[in-house]
């Protein structure tokens, strides 16, 4: 009796068998995906949303200077004064943009006025007021290294004013001034030092991200490029790296600049000129 | 810190995996029925779940376990499917509890890091506030305490509208860090010095006052206490020759040991005067730090050695500053503010290589050059800043802000050190190089 054998090549091969099922598996998985991908793409409406509270309604910044008036007084100043809902129905809604819809709130006469009763919300509590419109803050603190802040223990307020003028600490007359707010919390890193890193001077932002980061320590890059940034690389012949006038192109494939027996003060220096420790 | 030097590990780069349950419960209570210290909760039958897993078990099979138990426990006690800010009119005088368990494998520390979370099991009040009438005014005390996370916040106030406030507070919290070090793929070395997981904690203590005057003055008191105490990583890693002939590379790992302390007082007067807001404040600082880092250099080769650079501040600073907002109409607005700091900090230290950290200065302990130190350091540094800042904010039109500015700053910075120079070669002689010194003056106006 003659054995009926499979061509040479067909499919009963298990490892062909398998290999369909993976691929089936796949597009089964892709199709998902690709219509969640093309229904983002497919959306054009705005999706950023003053917070709504149940059952209030906008009532426009005037009102709420009423009793805030200290707070209100100078908040013309500031970049989020300018934030308004475009319409035959167009509200100043300043204050409503960040803390919702005041209506229950001041027909009550305010929170003192009913204590236990949430009328209006404090972004001080939670950071998702401030990242519905800051997307890349909210990226930022999504990467592997970032503030605390979606953690709950620090808030956006805690380094940023949003009530009077543009809500950054750093710029114009106070550029100097910005370090203050990085070093209220980081006063190690304060000085002063007899041997100073001028990049100090221009900002702890010169080098550190201060929202997130992909690097440790926040910081803008992970390698010599942070450093060279700021420090001249000269090349007087191919192979040869001269940074301060020193010949460093054997140092650079090492690590870091600020690697252990380096630069490794950064921030300063009580005894040497060079930073070196 | 492990006192040994377990290298090179033949395993990938830092991952890590988890299995993660969270279970949250919200209790309200109404302000007439509650009494503070007795039980909030309405259903006192619902249990965190535990990560107590009997010995055995696989882990698949313990994850599935506990995922399960999770999903049950949360359909069973139906979890609030709103925030609480979206809720109007109600009552927030509530509790919320709330406990999770964590299972890492892999490089825990990574992953607590990136995460923000304790490990393996955590639970406590996520989330409390208490407000009621106290006379005329209103008390409110609220907070969290999380056990296994060391998040514990606390805080008191009394506040009337017309008289003005008291609080007082506490609030401390725990980041967690890698202490791995680096990791060099040709090679797949990833050396081991430290714990994986770091912990550093955080945390302030404050009392605050302030008067309300029927002239609408206010005066505002605060004294804060901070704290900052505990290990974390750092970048400045130490080199390594098991490289596979590929060089030296800096992969070895470093830790900061971290014990700071500063007490801040400060106070503010703030008052109208016609169209013209002013206001005058004073802050006097005290900061206190005995902070060090711990490297190790070539560890598991012929040269391993280790060093510590160790430095204690203790500071002093002092700051008086004034400002005044004035509008003329509608579209000027002028500012201005002057402020005078002052800072004296005085610092000592040490840099000393060794076989073990914090050594005993040798000077017959092997080194090789750059192998750089420093013992008896003493010093100080001071500051003084004068300032005056002018702005005037004009707006002609609707959207068309025009701001000029104008800052004045003298800053005057000096610092002097003295030191015993530990450099190679200048020790071979068995004996300190002469003592040697340092200082430093820079003006900014």
């Amino acid at each position: 009796m003659q054995e009926k054998h499979p061509p040479l090549g067909a499919a009963h091969n298990p490892g062909d068998r398998s290999r369909r099922e993976r691929l089936k598996k796949f597009f089964l998985f892709l199709l998902p995906v690709a219509a969640v991908l093309v229904s983002c793409m497919a959306t054009t409406r705005a999706i950023v949303s003053p917070p709504q509270i149940a059952g209030a309604s906008f009532v426009g910044s005037a009102d709420c200077s009423d009793c805030h008036e200290k707070i209100t007084k100078n908040f013309s100043t500031a970049t989020h004064a300018k934030l308004h809902i475009p319409g035959e129905d167009d509200t100043e809604i300043g204050c409503e943009s960040c803390h919702g819809p005041g209506s229950v709130h001041t027909d009550i006469g305010g929170g003192y006025n009913n204590p236990g009763s949430i009328t209006i919300v404090n972004p001080r509590k939670s950071p998702e007021v401030c990242l519905q419109c800051h997307l890349d803050a909210r990226g930022a603190f999504s990467l592997p290294n970032h503030h605390p802040v979606m953690e709950g223990q620090i808030s956006c307020v805690d380094c940023h004013d949003p009530h009077q003028g543009p809500a950054l600490r750093s710029g114009g007359t106070a550029l100097l001034a910005q370090n203050d707010v990085c070093t209220e919390c980081h006063t190690d890193q304060r000085g002063p030092y007899g041997f100073e890193h001028e990049a100090v001077r221009d900002g702890c932002t010169t080098c550190h991200d201060p929202h997130g980061s992909v690097n440790p320590q926040l910081l803008k890059s992970r390698n010599a490029n942070l450093c060279l940034q700021c420090h001249f690389q000269e090349q007087p012949a191919p192979g040869q790296i001269y940074i301060g006038g020193q010949f460093h192109s054997a140092f650079l494939s090492q690590g870091t600049c600020w690697t252990a027996g380096c630069h490794e003060a950064v921030h300063g220096s009580h005894v040497n000129f060079s930073l070196r420790y | 810190m492990q006192g040994s030097t377990k290298i090179p590990h033949e395993r990938g780069p830092a991952r890590a995996e988890s299995s993660y349950v969270h279970w949250s419960r919200f209790f309200r209570f109404p302000v007439s029925s509650c009494l503070l210290g007795t039980p909030l909760a309405e259903d006192p039958g619902t249990n965190v779940p535990s990560g107590s897993i009997p010995t055995g078990t696989s882990r698949l099979r313990r994850d599935l376990i506990v995922t399960a138990a999770a999903f049950l426990i949360a359909a069973t006690v139906q979890l609030p499917a709103q925030t609480i800010v979206e809720e109007t009119g109600d009552l927030i005088n509530a509790v919320r509890i709330t406990g999770a368990y964590l299972d890492v494998d892999g490089d825990t520390g990574r992953f607590l890091d990136r995460h923000g979370t304790g490990e393996p099991v955590y639970g406590g009040i996520e989330d409390f506030r208490y407000e009621t009438y106290l006379g005329d005014a209103v008390l409110t005390i609220e907070g969290h305490g999380l056990a296994g996370q060391a998040d514990y916040r606390f805080q008191v106030e009394l506040n009337h509208w017309e008289k003005g406030y008291i609080q007082a507070g506490f609030h401390q919290f725990r980041t967690w860090h890698d202490g791995s070090g680096g990791f060099f793929p040709p090679s797949g070395v990833l050396l081991s010095e430290f714990e994986e997981a770091l912990a550093l904690d955080r945390g302030e203590a404050w009392f605050e006052g302030a008067k309300f005057f029927e002239n609408g003055a206010i005066l505002r008191l605060r004294y804060t206490h901070k704290f900052r105490e505990g290990q974390k990583d750092s970048t400045i890693w130490g080199d390594s020759l098991l490289t596979s002939g590929l060089g030296d590379r800096g992969i070895a790992p470093a830790l900061l040991d971290i014990d700071e302390e500063s007490d801040v007082l400060e106070g503010d007067f703030e008052k109208t005067t016609g169209s013209t807001d002013w206001g005058v404040g004073v802050r006097y600082e005290i900061q206190e730090s005995s902070n060090a880092r711990h490297n190790v250099r070539q560890p598991g080769e012929t040269l391993e050695r280790r060093f510590t650079q160790r430095e204690a501040c203790d500071s002093n600073l002092f700051n008086v500053r004034g400002f005044t907002h004035t509008r003329w109409g509608e579209k000027v607005f002028l500012s201005s503010a002057a402020s005078y700091t002052h800072l004296e900090m005085n610092f000592s230290g040490s840099r000393v290589y060794g076989s073990t950290f914090d050594p005993v200065f040798d000077p017959n302990f092997r080194r090789q050059i750059n192998d750089n130190g420093f013992v008896d350091l003493t010093g100080n540094a001071g500051m003084k800043q004068f300032l005056l800042n002018l702005n005037c904010m004009v707006t002609p039109f609707k959207n068309i802000t025009v701001v000029s500015a104008v800052r004045l700053e003298k800053l005057d910075l000096d610092s002097q050190s003295e030191f015993d120079e530990a450099n190679f070669p200048a020790f071979q002689g068995g004996a300190l190089a002469p003592s040697k010194s340092a200082s430093s003056e820079n003006r900014l106006e």
